[in-house]
């Protein structure tokens, strides 16, 4: 079933072409949230979010847009959401430690994405660790470009930006991804 | 240490580190749990039909036959005895020659006491 007829389909409610858009999907979600998110777990919680969310949207969907792209815009929106909760939460966390109502929240382990070659795991835990201290649209293009393999176009497609504005954000991003890798090869 | 060193003369070595990366993929039976969740966020209406009506005319005729007890409760306790034909004629004659209880004893007093 190409791409126009499964919204088709699944603007009228089947539930097989719903099954199939899981399907077809779910991995290319799932990499991508995890690649932001950092955690097994709340990424498979996040692709559930994103997929009730195409459920229920589908029937708005205009087809102005490819359905990737749509999906990987919603993927997006739902992981940088998971994000911004749990910054939230530690920072609620450590004012509690501060003034002495609780435990300080300990720092995460490492993330070992399991699509990294062996000779680069070390590495990549370290980039992705610095990747989680980049502004949002840095950390947004380099994952989507660097974990997901995107071309700078459909980039700039899910972002709504121009290319010329990808190629800005990326240029930043490796600044602040080389100079956060710096400070950590120093401590 | 010999891999820091690389490193620290290739900086860009850590920011390519991604360079070939495969996808992660998503653990088995996603769909399923996926349904699960979509289940308990939308449960299914259960069907409350009794003998194939809807609750609504169920309960609509049960309130009718309650209104209608009551009705016929505040009735039949307000409810004057019925007297018989029979009882009233002979009620009748019993006042018209004076046979009733009371008027046979006053006619007595008055009698007694010339």
């Amino acid at each position: 079933m190409n791409d126009q007829t499964l919204i088709v389909s699944l603007q009228k409610g089947e539930p097989a072409a719903f099954k199939q858009l899981v399907d077809n999907w779910q991995h290319m979600v799932f990499n991508t949230v995890v690649s932001i998110v950092q955690d097994y777990q709340e990424a498979e919680d996040v692709c559930q979010e994103v997929f009730i969310q195409v459920h229920q949207s589908i029937k708005n969907f205009r087809g102005d847009a490819r359905l990737s792209t749509w999906l990987y815009r919603i993927a997006v929106t739902k992981a940088l959401d998971c994000e911004r909760k749990k910054k939230s939460k530690k920072r609620v966390a450590n004012l509690k430690s501060w003034i002495g109502l609780g435990e300080k929240e300990p720092e995460p382990a490492n993330f070992y994405h399991p699509g990294v070659q062996l000779e680069n795991k070390e590495k990549a835990a370290r980039l992705f660790r610095a990747m989680q201290l980049l502004p949002e649209n840095q950390r947004i293009a380099f994952t989507l470009i660097k974990a997901e393999g995107l071309s700078y176009e459909e980039v700039s497609a899910i972002m709504n930006l121009s290319v010329k504005a990808i190629e800005s954000l990326m240029h930043r991003a490796k600044e602040n991804l080389q100079k956060k890798l710096k400070e950590f090869r120093s401590h | 240490m010999d891999n820091e060193n690389f490193t620290q003369q290739n900086p860009d070595s850590e920011l390519n580190s991604l360079d070939g990366i495969a996808r992660a993929e998503m653990p088995p039976f996603f769909y399923t749990r996926l349904q699960a969740r979509m289940e308990m966020n939308n449960p299914v209406a259960v069907d409350f039909r009794i003998f194939g009506i809807r609750p609504a005319f169920t309960m609509a005729a049960l309130c009718m036959l309650v209104i209608l007890n009551c009705m016929a409760i505040r009735y039949f306790s307000t409810e004057k005895p019925t007297v018989t034909a029979a009882e009233s004629g002979i009620s009748q004659f019993a006042s018209e020659y004076n046979l009733t209880g009371t008027a046979a004893y006053s006619y007595a007093d008055k009698t007694d006491l010339q």
